[in-house]
């Protein structure tokens, strides 16, 4: 697959021969688009393994005939891969767009929230990007096969006998007992979608296809999965207390921002990209994340820090924070206070609460160890303070070194 | 694996964890979300600064649970008492294997303009960053810029707690093909660094 890609990458997932045979008999240059269609071709089963229908949908799918291949530059060869998995997301080039309630059915409604076709491309170059940028013996990022928006035309050619008519294998949420959001049955997902691309002008569905991580304790695993995400295994086997599964994550979150550029703002339990164990997820809706906390990088939406727009963005996100803040410390806690005193009973939830305890120019200060004086002068330097400490965060933590061999 | 000129890994790795938090923060309550999502994960890097404080009657379990309560506990200058940032040292070392060949550091021409690429590329910058990392000045990890220093932080370097010594402990392997022992690699890297790592 290495011929396909972009990025110069040594190991990782590769194709196997039926797929190169395939490929080769098209008549132009191979896309991503026909690798998706040659791969959702050849799908005999498919599980969903995340369903928040309004920003992403993830399926693991089984492929028949065809066959991936996966390199991790270990000397014992590994086992051919079966499975791959697909995400799937809108996008729409004015996110601002109002769109429709999919159907009265749902309560609370479902509404699709796209992203920035950017933004979507994004999350599969950045995926890419971290492969390649780590040894390929400890990569625990997902390596990805192909992305590429969908036209509706291309959804319906693409995703309709899998969703509609091979759904023989799969297991769905009950409405009862559905978290917000999610549609349901994998009719219902193709339906919803479908109906929104046909309701919204400049509306995409965007597929990621990438490497599945999938753990079955006990069992062999058809993939580099067992080596590189032993702790992330161990952790959900609960052979390995929290704190050292804690500490393995943000070595990995710092490595991310050193070495591969990018800062997520998205790394919590709930993004399901992996999952553990097939019988305990997805039963209900309520429960389906209980017993696989996973933190598998979700990278959509992440700060690219390679991409000026994103590096503008974060300053203009500062530049705002600050401007908002009140000035003093006593200050803040005194606006605080009324603002939570003038809100309704009914709307005092947590989160709402948490979020009227505003911060001060003081504090921040004292974060950044900028000296405190007035507010336009303090503002000034707390942006140059926040330039430099993201710079400092893109400094490699390593250097390269001489490989004598 | 570190930067050589980097003589204070845990305050690197620190201050990289203080900006994902922020912003993590900062982008998540443009959203109306309050919270670190990535705070799950910091709150055990960070075990001293765990436990519950109640603002505005809202209970919260941890300082990344509220901006304005992790705006004030921490900063980037000075390492918070009690971290585990030692233990995030090694995971980044072990996840980086020694015969890594990748260099990870961009082309400086890759790197977007700006102030940032002034501050990426100009020898005053990086000696500022140097000088953050400076022994002498953080030699007990919690002496501040200013000089100042918490007797109790101090005291804290000097004798680990229990709860330390026991997560400075792992018993399996992160490395692909064998056990680790924990005690060989730290003699190995108090040979390389010249000092003993508690």
């Amino acid at each position: 697959m290495n011929k396909h890609r972009n990025y110069s990458q040594k190991g990782g997932l590769g194709f196997g021969d039926a797929i190169e045979d395939d490929l080769s008999k098209l008549p132009h240059d191979i896309t991503d688009i026909d690798i998706i269609r040659l791969l959702l071709s050849d799908v005999k089963a498919f599980h969903i393994l995340s369903d928040t229908s309004m920003h992403a949908i993830v399926l693991e799918c089984i492929m028949d005939k065809y066959e991936l291949t996966m390199d991790d530059m270990s000397k014992t060869p590994l086992p051919p891969v079966k499975s791959f998995c697909v995400k799937l997301g809108f996008t729409h080039s004015d996110i601002t767009t109002r769109l429709d309630v999919y159907s009265d059915k749902f309560d609370p409604p479902i509404i699709p929230c796209p992203i920035l076709p950017a933004k979507a491309r994004a999350e599969g170059e950045i995926q890419k990007r971290l492969w390649s940028r780590f040894p390929e013996s400890t990569t625990f990022v997902p390596d990805v096969i192909a992305h590429s928006p969908l036209t509706p035309e291309q959804f319906k050619e693409m995703f309709e006998i899998i969703l509609k008519k091979r759904h023989d294998q799969y297991r769905f949420v009950d409405y009862k007992g559905r978290n917000d959001g999610v549609v349901g049955t994998p009719e219902h997902i193709y339906d919803y979608v479908v109906t929104q691309l046909q309701r919204h002008r400049g509306l995409q569905v965007y597929v990621i296809l990438m490497e599945m991580i999938k753990y079955k304790p006990g069992q062999n695993h058809e993939s580099r999965n067992l080596q590189v995400f032993q702790p992330l295994h161990k952790f959900r086997e609960g052979t390995m207390s929290r704190i050292y599964f804690a500490l393995r994550v943000a070595a990995q979150l710092t490595l991310m921002a050193a070495k591969g550029k990018v800062v997520s703002h998205d790394t919590h339990s709930n993004n399901v990209m992996g999952i553990t164990d097939d019988t305990k997820n997805y039963s209900d809706g309520s429960k389906m994340f209980d017993k696989s906390k996973t933190f598998v990088y979700d990278f959509g939406g992440a700060f690219d820090l390679t991409q000026q727009a994103d590096i503008n963005s974060l300053n203009e996100l500062f530049i705002e924070l600050c401007q908002s803040a009140m000035l003093s410390s006593g200050e803040a806690t005194v606006n605080s206070e009324r603002l939570v005193d003038a809100m309704q009973p009914e709307k005092k939830t947590n989160e709402a609460v948490l979020l009227k305890n505003g911060i001060c120019i003081e504090e921040l200060c004292k974060f950044f160890g900028v000296e405190f004086t007035d507010k336009r002068k303090s503002i000034a330097l707390l942006l140059a303070s926040f330039k430099k400490k993201l710079a400092i965060v893109l400094l490699c933590l390593i250097k390269s070194r001489k490989i004598n061999h | 694996m570190f930067d050589k000129k980097s003589k204070n890994k845990p305050l690197d790795v620190h201050r990289r964890l203080m900006m994902i938090a922020f912003i993590d923060f900062m982008y998540n309550r443009t959203q109306e979300h309050p919270y670190c999502q990535c705070g799950e994960i910091l709150k055990e890097v960070y075990p001293e600064q765990k436990g519950s404080k109640t603002i505005f009657r809202v209970n919260i379990t941890s300082l990344f649970k509220d901006f304005r309560s992790f705006l004030t506990a921490f900063n980037l200058l000075e390492l918070p008492v009690g971290n585990l940032l030692k233990e995030v040292v090694i995971d980044i070392e072990d996840i980086l294997s020694p015969d890594e060949r990748i260099t990870g550091q961009l082309p400086e021409n890759s790197i977007p303009n700006l102030s940032l690429v002034h501050t990426l590329g100009s020898k005053r910058s990086r000696g500022d960053y140097s000088a953050h990392t400076d022994t002498s000045r953080t030699k007990k990890t919690h002496i501040s810029d200013t000089g100042q220093q918490s007797s109790a932080a101090f005291h804290r370097q000097e004798t680990p707690s229990l709860f330390s010594r026991i997560v400075s402990w792992r018993p399996w392997s992160w490395k692909r093909g064998g056990t680790r022992k924990i005690k060989g690699i730290r003699n190995r890297k108090s040979r390389r660094n010249g000092k003993i790592l508690h």
